[in-house]
């Protein structure tokens, strides 16, 4: 797969691969990210994977952009010595009334019982495309069409943490207390933002299940992230 | 060694030099609105240069030293310890019970205050910045109120500057770089961002800077699928005014972008005040 080089001010560039979000798309996006990770040392301060495009953060005193763009060509020409492992995530939600502030809106518009929609959010399993826009907020992917739900008109001004919502073709978890324009379906007690390392991955899969309120007051906070396989 | 909060300030936040690592995460870089003068705070007083510092925005506060110590404050501002007006950008003694009093006196939007030493703080992600979204870093992940009282623990001490120059007048240029999206713009955008001058909105703080008075046409689609961006970066949403995205703007963002403030003139376009007007020009690599 080819990238196109986009220059980024000084200490930057852009590598994308086109404008369509697709998986073959996402996994060399995935595979460049964990690649260029290890060159810290050489100069390459961060990477920023998104859908179709990474950005690369480097230092200039220690690398060119020229020799990034050469190590990111080589990277995605050996891509089948990758390694590729899949993790998947188990986020606790309560749909519960109490926490589903938008339940009647959404029954309305999709003609579906609760129920049924509290079982087609759990039944999919969804992909991890990138993090970003807050700390912890991951665009997800793969959620059921029979459940697709226009934003808001107008944004509530604070959405509090851990609300879970449906947008368009999205559905995902605010980690923290924003002002947001989803359709609030439940809470999951779940400490996405993390301290020091990452609590989830883009590229992790994930999966929504259900849990009581009384199970929702005690859950630790902390998210199940299992290696399912190594090839 | 305290130092304790008389008062605030407008805003008073803990920062160093930020963070990256999680900047994939999308927890941002933060750090010193004007990175140059945390340095060089931290220089004055023979710190290590990404020691955290107090970044005091427009209207600065006053603070009581508890302890004898070294500090510097870093700016254009107007310093006073007790009643007497102190020199700006040099190492200055002071004494327990001193009071501490920080203007920007409309010259600039940020002065930064360091202390000799290094001022508990806490970490989030590799740094002591506050990020007040999060409610994460610096002092509880907040702004300073009035009472609060910081701990300064000896810290590893390099040999200090005494003095240092900097200019008293804002650069009034600032240079600007081609980013991802800048060819998507019509040539007429490009030749206009240079040639007009902006007026920086009030509604600017440290995730972003709107820019009014001149509108840009735009890119034909108006949007991009989101991708990583850098501090410094001028989006152009559809309404065709540009915002600047500063230290603590999202990681990601799904506006064209037309270009991005050059890392060594950040820092002045930072200390643009509300109202105040700027221009730009391209730098070619």
């Amino acid at each position: 797969m080819k990238f196109e080089v986009k220059p980024y001010g000084t200490d930057a560039i852009l590598l994308s691969f086109g404008d369509e979000i697709s998986l073959d798309v996402h996994n060399q996006v995935k595979q460049l990210y964990a690649e260029l990770r290890n060159y810290a040392k050489k100069g390459i301060r961060a990477v920023i994977p998104s859908y179709c495009a990474v950005t690369i953060l480097f230092e200039p005193a220690v690398i060119s952009s020229k020799d990034v763009v050469e190590l990111s060509k080589n990277i995605v020409c050996n891509n089948k010595s990758q390694k590729y492992k899949k993790y998947k995530v188990r986020i606790p939600v309560c749909y519960d009334k109490h926490f589903a502030l938008d339940w009647e809106v959404v029954c309305d518009y999709t003609g579906l019982k609760w129920e049924e929609v509290v079982d087609l959010h759990c039944r999919n399993e969804y992909l991890v495309y990138m993090l970003g826009f807050i700390p912890g907020f991951l665009y997800l992917g793969g959620l059921n069409d029979q459940i697709r739900i226009p934003r808001k008109s107008s944004p509530r001004l604070k959405t509090p943490v851990g609300a879970v919502g449906l947008a368009d073709n999205q559905t995902g978890v605010y980690p923290l207390e924003t002002p947001g324009g989803w359709q609030l379906i439940g809470n999951a007690p779940v400490d996405l933002v993390g301290a020091n390392t990452a609590v989830v991955e883009m590229g992790d899969y994930l999966e929504f299940f259900p849990i009581t309120k009384k199970q929702h007051t005690s859950y630790s906070k902390q998210i199940e992230r299992i290696l399912v396989y190594e090839t | 060694m305290k130092l304790e909060v008389l008062h605030p300030g407008l805003s008073t936040t803990i920062q160093d030099s930020g963070r990256v690592n999680g900047l994939a995460y999308g927890v941002p870089k933060g750090g010193a609105m004007d990175l140059k003068l945390m340095y060089l705070a931290n220089r004055l007083v023979g710190n290590t240069i990404t020691n955290p510092v107090l970044e005091l925005t427009m209207q600065g506060g006053r603070y009581r030293f508890g302890g004898d110590s070294i500090i510097a404050v870093t700016g254009r501002g107007d310093v006073f310890i007790n009643s007497d007006k102190i020199e700006l950008n040099s190492r200055v003694f002071v004494s327990k019970g001193d009071v501490l009093r920080v203007n920007s006196g409309g010259k600039g939007r940020y002065n930064y205050l360091s202390l000799q030493g290094r001022i508990e703080a806490e970490e989030f992600w590799g740094s002591c910045s506050t990020y007040e979204l999060a409610k994460k870093g610096g002092y509880n992940g907040r702004k300073l109120e009035k009472g609060d009282v910081l701990s300064i623990k000896k810290g590893l001490q390099n040999e200090s500057v005494l003095l240092a120059e900097v200019s008293m007048v804002n650069k009034s240029v600032i240079r600007i770089v081609k980013a991802p999206e800048s060819d998507d713009f019509p040539e007429k955008d490009v030749d206009q961002i240079v040639k007009s001058s902006f007026k920086v909105s009030p509604y600017s703080n440290r995730m972003g800077y709107r820019l009014s008075e001149c509108l840009l046409e735009g890119t034909s689609s108006g949007n991009i699928i989101s991708s990583g961006c850098i501090p410094g970066t001028i989006q152009v949403p559809s309404s065709g005014a540009p915002i600047v995205l500063m230290a603590d703007s999202p990681t990601t963002g799904g506006y064209p972008r037309i270009g991005v403030i050059h890392p060594e003139d950040l820092g002045d376009f930072a200390q643009k005040l509300p109202g105040e007007m700027v221009k730009f020009k391209w730098f070619e690599l």
